[in-house]
């Protein structure tokens, strides 16, 4: 044990010795420190005033950045509540392919299906819908072939399968303060250009078709309004001036291509969808738990391309509008909603000429479920010539309709969601001599989606379109696609 | 070593027994259109008694976890001890983008999607309100604390707070939306009875997280 310790020792000794054999010679020490000339310790009273001046020093500088911090807050505060913009907005490009001529409506040639309306001529009387072959999310019908009512035919290529660049959408935001913002929105969307043409005068230059309305590219203006929020502890409440969203229904808040499941409107969405112009009022109580929008307009909420939608007033009595619903702790929420407006009807002159509409709305998220159910009926009164019989409506034309629709959606994973829709449409429209549509449709939509990433998505989808009762069944069953890259 | 041993179960069992409990029940009321009103739901109010110290050098908590469940944060209230991280799993199918504009703990998670799960760690004391930048109706809250005594209420509005040493506190009752209640307390050994009425306020008017509103479907 001696021996042991006695060697460690030396170990210890000798080690340092060894390893400075190793060591490069070492430089002669040119300034030897006289360790007895060290200065003396500072003394606890010294190292307690240096520590109190450093503590002071602290102290200041961490005023002077807490100043800093609050003055840096308050300026973020300051660009962010009050004046921010937002450019945002989407691309849609489609291809679609429609059976038949590409329109929803044929002439009751020789008045073969209804008599009753021998009085108009029977290329006049049309059965189907104008509207039944829309091909995007817009609702443009791939053709209105010899529409009278719906005249605007923006894509008018006969159903043919083609490509189509369905629309730049561009949404402009400012936010003045928290609490007023101004929103716009609006699509440009590339189209044929043959101005040279008329409806008189066929043809020209070659072409192959008849196009009287082929405008060519166009600017549509979908929504433009100021927002002013009032929030209180009891409800918020939203006041809105200019062209602003729907109050009827629900599908006016998924109409755009990146918002809306599937990819073409409803058959009801012509009555629900319009954007009015006027002033509305949103209340939203209890955390959502029930919300009230209400609405002075001058026209109805029926599509702009419908024609009985009036941007400007014609009349003096406004459309008034209104909805209720309730949000129940179902999932992420099963909302109820009753709906209705009632006005002079849109483009005439005559106050005592009225329109009405009421629907009823449900939408469910939950576990993956997407379902929505809406219906809606209403009425255009119109007028009748004096002397004539009742509903010819030869003054002013008239509409009666009821439709409905179910859609069921699952997202199987976040970035696919098949989805299915059944729709039915009755309606009856007649404008004296000119023209009578008689609708009685159902068709079946089954479609897929592919959230891509949180900006691209793709869709397609086929419609099944089906004529009821003693309308002849003919082709207008539609496939159509939709890419929409957001930005 | 014996000794020891004896000397710290005794000197544990005299300070468990001199320790005083806090229970009582929250009445939650909300403020409706007619006046207010009483929630049947009063669960998820965060009671903290401030002055306790958590142990220097405690390992931080384990991770608390607030999901994305259709569309609402699940539990809508979390009470965390400072330095704690909380995860924020996205179960829903829909891409969901946390974040806070608190001074407390301003923080972003971006987008996600489902099945995937992002955190934070809170550093500092107070409270943290919590939004989605996709989901307007997605609003939570997060109190962070420094004291081991804190819990939240049951459905019925009960709770308990334990092993509290005696003395005067301050009690403060977060609810989830809204300003928090505030009163002070003098524990004594044993049971000390609390029972508090709190005022829920509607969920906070915010905006997203580049300051813009969450559009016009809301």
């Amino acid at each position: 044990m001696l021996n042991k310790a006695v060697s460690a020792i030396a170990l210890l000794c000798i080690f340092p010795f060894a390893a400075r054999a190793d060591d490069p010679p070492a430089k002669p020490d040119v300034n030897p420190v006289d360790v007895t000339a060290a200065p003396p310790a500072p003394s606890v009273e010294e190292r307690l005033r240096a520590l109190e001046e450093d503590n002071a020093r602290l102290q200041e500088n961490l005023k002077l950045l807490r100043e800093d911090h609050d003055q840096t807050a308050a300026r973020l505060e300051k660009l962010t509540s009050q004046v921010s913009g937002r450019i945002s907005g989407y691309f849609d490009f489609g291809f679609f392919y429609v059976t038949g001529d590409g329109s929803g409506i044929r002439p009751d040639t020789g008045h073969a299906v209804f008599p009753q309306y021998s009085d108009v001529p029977d290329s006049w009387v049309f059965y189907g819908d104008p509207l039944a072959t829309a091909i995007n999310s817009r609702g443009d019908p791939a053709d209105t072939s010899g529409s009278r009512a719906v005249t605007f035919d923006a894509i008018h290529n006969g159903g043919a399968p083609t490509f189509i660049l369905n629309a730049l959408n561009l949404n402009l935001f400012a936010g003045l303060t928290h609490h007023l913002t101004v929103n716009g929105m609006i699509d440009f969307v590339p189209r044929s250009r043959d101005v040279s043409i008329d409806a008189d005068s066929g043809p020209m230059f070659g072409s192959t078709t008849k196009n009287p309305s082929a405008l060519g590219d166009y600017i549509d203006v979908k929504l433009v309004y100021v927002e002013y929020r009032i929030p209180t502890d009891v409800v918020d409440i939203s006041l809105y001036a200019g062209k602003f969203d729907s109050v009827l229904g629900i599908e006016y808040r998924a109409q755009e291509s990146p918002d809306r499941i599937g990819i073409i409107p409803s058959l009801i969405c012509r009555y629900t969808c319009g954007r009015p112009l006027g002033l509305k009022a949103r209340f939203r109580f209890a955390d959502d738990l029930f919300v009230l929008n209400i609405a002075v307009t001058n026209g109805s909420s029926q599509v702009e391309f419908f024609p009985f939608y009036d941007e400007i007033d014609t009349n003096v009595f406004k459309s008034v509008s209104a909805r209720l619903s309730t949000k129940l702790p179902i999932g992420s929420g099963l909302e109820i909603g009753a709906s209705g407006s009632f006005g002079a009807q849109d483009f005439q002159t005559d106050n005592s000429v009225y329109q009405w509409h009421y629907g009823f709305d449900a939408h469910l998220d939950i576990a993956g479920f997407d379902l929505r159910a809406e219906f809606v009926q209403g009425a255009a009164e119109g007028k009748d010539q004096t002397g004539m019989p009742e509903d010819t409506c030869g003054v002013t034309p008239c509409l009666y309709y009821k439709g409905a629709y179910g859609q069921f959606a699952y997202r199987l994973t976040n970035w696919f969601i098949p989805y299915l829709r059944v729709e039915w449409r009755n309606a009856l429209h007649r404008s004296g001599e000119s023209f009578v549509y008689i609708t009685d449709e159902a068709r079946v939509g089954a479609g897929l989606r592919f959230d891509l990433s949180s900006a691209v998505i793709f869709k397609a989808e086929f419609i099944k379109n089906l004529e009821l009762g003693v309308i002849p069944t003919f082709a207008d069953d539609i496939v159509t696609s939709s890419l929409v890259v957001k930005y | 070593m014996r000794t020891l041993t004896i000397c710290l179960l005794v000197f544990a069992g005299i300070a468990h027994a001199e320790s005083g409990t806090v229970e009582g029940k929250v009445t939650l009321m909300s403020q409706g259109v007619f006046g207010k009103s009483t929630k049947g739901d009063a669960s998820s109010v965060a009671i903290v008694l401030e002055g306790g110290k958590l142990a220097a050098g405690k390992k931080p908590q384990a991770n608390k976890a607030m999901r994305q469940h259709e569309r609402a944060f699940v539990p809508g209230m979390i009470v965390i001890e400072k330095g704690g991280t909380i995860d924020f799993p996205n179960d829903d199918k829909v891409d969901h983008n946390v974040f806070s504009p608190s001074e407390t703990a301003r923080f972003d998670l971006e987008l996600y999607r489902s099945g995937t799960s992002k955190a934070w760690t809170f550093n500092r004391v107070g409270a943290v309100n919590v939004f989605c930048n996709i989901h307007e109706e997605m609003a939570a809250r997060i109190v962070v604390v420094d004291t081991p005594w804190y819990t939240t209420t049951d459905k019925d509005g009960r709770f308990a707070i334990r092993d509290i040493a005696p003395g005067s506190y301050n009690v403060v009752a977060w609810p989830k939306f809204g300003d928090p209640y505030r009163a002070t307390i003098t524990v004594k050994a044993g049971k000390n009875d609390l029972d508090l009425t709190v005022v829920e306020g509607k969920r906070p008017d915010h905006q997203r997280k580049d300051g813009t509103p969450y559009g016009r479907y809301q």
